[in-house]
């Protein structure tokens, strides 16, 4: 009879991976159902460019993989491949891109009263680029991942009170960029 | 951990409630706050439009992502080796890939080629074995007859199986027998039977018979090499002697032409069954935005059982898999675009063979044929049109070469598109 692999947990799913080749790969499928949605939203959030997020969430799936067959152990899976795709993606930023748009400079497209998803999410997009990475960043593990607080801090290896403040600054910057549309899309659902 | 909570605004503590972050908040606090201070009103209701706007945004990455990822890592591969290994032919996938099974494989292919490769004529060898005696009857009842009056002279009767090897032998015994002396036959044209009732025979001439006799063994005592009276029965038989004879009536030993021997020999016509192997080279008529990072080993390729109706006409099922561009939807954050991806794709079908075989090429062996294919893929619905030529290398085996149209039909939007690629066929056709 075959496992249910949906049942078992991520630690056992980690040490499977080292197992044989078809136990591997039920135990790697099952664990990119289970997280290929975050890794693939964090990656593109923050970096913002499809075929970077596309290449950088690629390389986040086979670096955890190929850790696996060096350190069996594992009890945050989703933490670690969190911390790996996030390693990715700012060494990449870093790479292509100054770190920061100034917000004095930033000007959002104007927008016609009738909005729709596409629009809203280009909107909120351009908003988050014009955070600092720092800020950014924190925004995408809480509003997107749905991240506690306590999460977010062991995914960034610091402490919950930097990960409050952050994410409080960071919302109370997208706010002061998004205020003049609240009122247009307040409707919005 | 909990937060100092005496560092904190009433807008912070607001964000942490509305986060769910409620250690080290006092909530009723908080909520008194809102309900007396108008710019926390405001505050709260922007976070909340913030928070709707982000809402279930996560996204879903495309599967070729997955495959990418398998393939970079080992796990995956994909089209036919990896379905093979994803399904229920993992053992055999598993086999096909080690190196035991690439030598049993190709130890098999060296042997099976030898064979095939062997072209099997039916030469007559000089034997007394019972199979090589049938076809010398077979030359016989094949030629065309010459009826003629022949007296019987013998008063032996031959009612019954068991009688057979007396009455040859009586037959043996009688002067100018057929059976027995080919030669005494050529000259005299005449069979010495059992009674006097005139009957005929089917010879084309004497030298005819006596090249079919001195084929395997003149004037040979025991040419029809039975061991036993059932054996002997059963040349008779095949030989369609009168029924007279059968029925035990002294007819003599005759064949009658209306029924003799029919059987075939031409080793073509048991070859019922080939097995086509054939390489893809074509392309796609559209360019594709987007290439599969994957590059698999086993692509544009065809494999295909058919069957002969008739010496033209051949009818099986094919398999194989090759790249299709298709158009998908690719959700990007700033927006859905609409992109052609090329795709492996598996496909297969019903496919009919038609060789021209009276419009020979150059030589004989070299012939056009055309062949069509419909069928489906893991997508939509194809069709393959090809037209070429066919050489016959031996009776078993065939090359083939030619152009092909495809055509590939799938859905995207709720509509039905079409993707097409021309380009060459080849390969090769075992007949087995």
């Amino acid at each position: 009879m075959s496992k249910d692999f949906t049942t078992i947990s991520d630690a056992e799913l980690y040490y499977m991976l080292s197992g044989s080749k078809s136990d591997s790969k039920k135990a790697f499928d099952e664990l990119y159902r289970r997280y290929s949605p975050n890794i693939y939203t964090y990656c593109r959030k923050v970096l913002n460019n499809g075929p970077m997020a596309d290449d950088m969430f690629q390389e986040t799936f086979t670096r955890f993989y190929t850790s696996a067959n060096k350190d069996r152990k594992m009890t945050n899976v989703s933490g670690y491949l969190l911390k790996i795709a996030r390693n990715l993606c700012l060494n990449e930023k870093a790479k292509k891109y100054n770190d920061k748009v100034s917000l004095d400079d930033l000007e959002l497209p104007h927008y016609d009263k009738s909005y729709d998803n596409r629009q809203l999410n280009e909107l909120l997009q351009t908003a988050l680029d014009a955070l600092p990475k720092k800020y950014r960043e924190v925004i995408v593990l809480r509003e997107y991942m749905d991240m506690s607080y306590k999460e977010i801090a062991e995914a960034l290896d610091t402490t919950m009170p930097i990960v409050r403040i952050r994410i409080y600054r960071a919302k109370g910057k997208i706010k002061e960029l998004l205020a003049p549309y609240f009122d247009e899309i307040k409707d919005y659902s | 951990m909990k937060m100092n909570e005496n560092n904190m605004t009433d807008s912070e503590k607001l964000a942490m409630l509305l986060d769910g972050e409620t250690d080290g908040i006092d909530t009723s606090e908080v909520l008194n706050a809102l309900a007396e201070n108008p710019e926390l009103q405001q505050e709260f209701l922007d976070t909340m439009r913030m928070r709707q706007m982000m809402s279930g945004q996560l996204e879903t990455p495309p599967d070729r992502l997955r495959r990418g990822v398998l393939a970079g890592i080992g796990l995956g591969g994909s089209g036919l080796w990896y379905y093979l290994q994803n399904t229920g032919f993992a053992a055999a996938g598993a086999f096909l890939a080690s190196k035991v099974g690439v030598a049993v494989i190709a130890a098999t292919l060296g042997v099976a080629s030898t064979l095939f490769l062997m072209d099997n004529n039916d030469t007559a060898e000089i034997s007394s074995t019972q199979t090589s005696t049938i076809k010398q009857y077979a030359e016989l009842a094949s030629a065309e007859p010459i009826e003629m009056t022949i007296p019987f002279v013998s008063s032996n009767k031959i009612n019954t199986n068991e009688s057979l090897v007396r009455s040859n032998s009586n037959f043996n015994n009688g002067a100018n027998n057929i059976i027995r002396n080919s030669n005494a036959y050529s000259t005299s044209n005449q069979v010495v039977g059992n009674n006097d009732k005139s009957n005929t025979v089917a010879i084309r001439n004497s030298t005819d018979i006596t090249e079919s006799m001195l084929a395997y063994g003149n004037n040979s005592d025991n040419y029809i090499n039975t061991t036993n009276n059932a054996e002997l029965a059963d040349n008779y038989r095949q030989l369609e002697l009168s029924s007279n004879y059968d029925s035990g009536q002294n007819s003599g030993f005759i064949v009658n032409p209306s029924k003799r021997l029919q059987y075939e020999y031409s080793s073509d016509r048991a070859l019922l069954f080939n097995l086509q192997v054939k390489g893809i080279s074509n392309s796609s008529l559209t360019d594709a935005n987007m290439s599969v990072v994957e590059s698999p080993t086993i692509n544009n390729i065809g494999i295909a059982l058919m069957y002969s109706v008739n010496d033209d006409f051949e009818l099986g099922l094919e398999f194989g898999q090759e790249f299709f561009v298709n158009k998908v939807n690719i959700s990007t954050f700033d927006s859905d675009e609409t992109m052609l991806e090329n795709q492996l794709t598996f496909w297969g079908g019903l496919k009919a063979n038609y060789t021209f075989s009276n419009l020979s090429i150059i030589t004989e062996d070299l012939k056009p044929m055309t062949s069509l294919l419909v069928g489906g893929t893991n997508r939509g619905w194809v069709t393959k049109a090809s037209a070429g030529l066919v050489y016959d290398v031996s009776n078993k085996l065939s090359m083939f070469a030619g152009p092909e149209w495809t055509t590939g039909i799938y859905h995207f939007n709720s509509n039905l598109l079409s993707t097409h690629k021309f380009g060459l066929i080849y390969g090769m056709s075992l007949r087995f």
